[in-house]
């Protein structure tokens, strides 16, 4: 069990929280002319890193609002959370900010 | 004209024992709000319409006798009133231009007092209920068992109030008083 912070509400249970994937997928504007392969791409691949991962949070029994989170994938260490317009948090011991 | 009797899901059980009490508190007017509650249109709207400020902190709520006002979200208000809700809904919608929906129906309310309700919510919320963690004037949204509540601090003596959704009250209720042979 851990807490996570929620930009609206603060610290929270994890069980009053649910995640639903990696974040900062943007919808395609071209949908209109992306192939099949494109269209792959955009529904089911994803990065599934093992190490930091930016995902989409949902507070469910909370506030009911999205925001993100930069959290590790192996041991659920939470680095940040972040509102959707917030600027990216930066993953540790990265100088790269995308 | 009579009223039409409006039954809600817990009228006819209470519990009654030893330093706690639960008992629900019957049809109360709710309406969910939405805006952006800096701008002049909202705070206009609050104060004309229920008396009330708009500078609420993030898990708090204020009354006003008439009107309890209670923070669910950055842009999203509940109001319990004792007017008319189809009122208030057109003219905030007028004043404001933003959403506003009549959810009197959507939960009921638990009212929970005595020495107890502490342990009792504790049994089943992963929140802090301890008093410098959840004192009188503060709410929160959490989960009760797998049901999602609405908890408000009355008073520290403790009073508390429970919303849940209507569907879940028989569920909640059930849980309270199981739990509190234990506590
Ligand atoms: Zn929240």
């Amino acid at each position: 069990m851990f807490i996570i912070n929620c930009p609206y509400c603060g610290d929270r249970d994890q069980t009053e929280f649910s995640c639903h994937g990696e974040a900062h997928i943007p919808r395609p504007t071209n949908t209109a002319t992306m192939t099949d392969e494109e269209w792959g791409d955009y529904v089911f691949f994803r990065s599934n890193p093992k190490g930091y991962h930016r995902e989409r949070w949902l507070h469910d029994h909370g506030c009911r609002r999205w925001f993100n989170a930069l959290r590790h994938t192996v041991t659920d260490e939470f680095v940040a959370t972040y509102k959707v317009q917030d600027p990216r948090p930066q993953i540790p011991g990265d100088g790269d900010q995308s | 004209m009579d009223s039409p009797v409006i039954a809600t899901p817990l009228s006819a059980v209470k519990i009654d024992t030893d330093g706690f009490t639960a008992l629900e508190l019957g049809h109360i007017s709710k309406i969910n709000l939405r805006g952006d509650f800096d701008s002049p249109a909202v705070v206009g709207a609050l104060t004309t319409l229920l008396g009330m400020q708009t500078d609420l902190a993030p898990n708090t709520f204020v009354s006003n006798g008439a009107a309890t006002l209670f923070w669910l979200g950055p842009d999203e208000r509940l109001v319990y009133t004792d007017r008319d809700p189809d009122a208030i809904i057109s003219q905030w919608r007028n004043h404001t231009g933003t959403g506003a929906v009549d959810v009197s129906d959507y939960s009921t309310v638990l009212r929970l007092s005595g020495q107890k309700v502490r342990d009792v919510i504790a049994s089943g919320a992963p929140f802090d209920m301890h008093p410098d963690n959840f004192s009188a004037g503060q709410c929160v949204q959490t989960r009760f068992g797998n049901a999602s509540i609405l908890l408000s601090n009355h008073a520290d003596t403790p009073v508390f109030q429970l919303q849940v959704r209507w569907s879940f009250a028989e569920y909640v209720f059930n849980y309270i008083e199981r739990v509190v042979k234990y506590v």
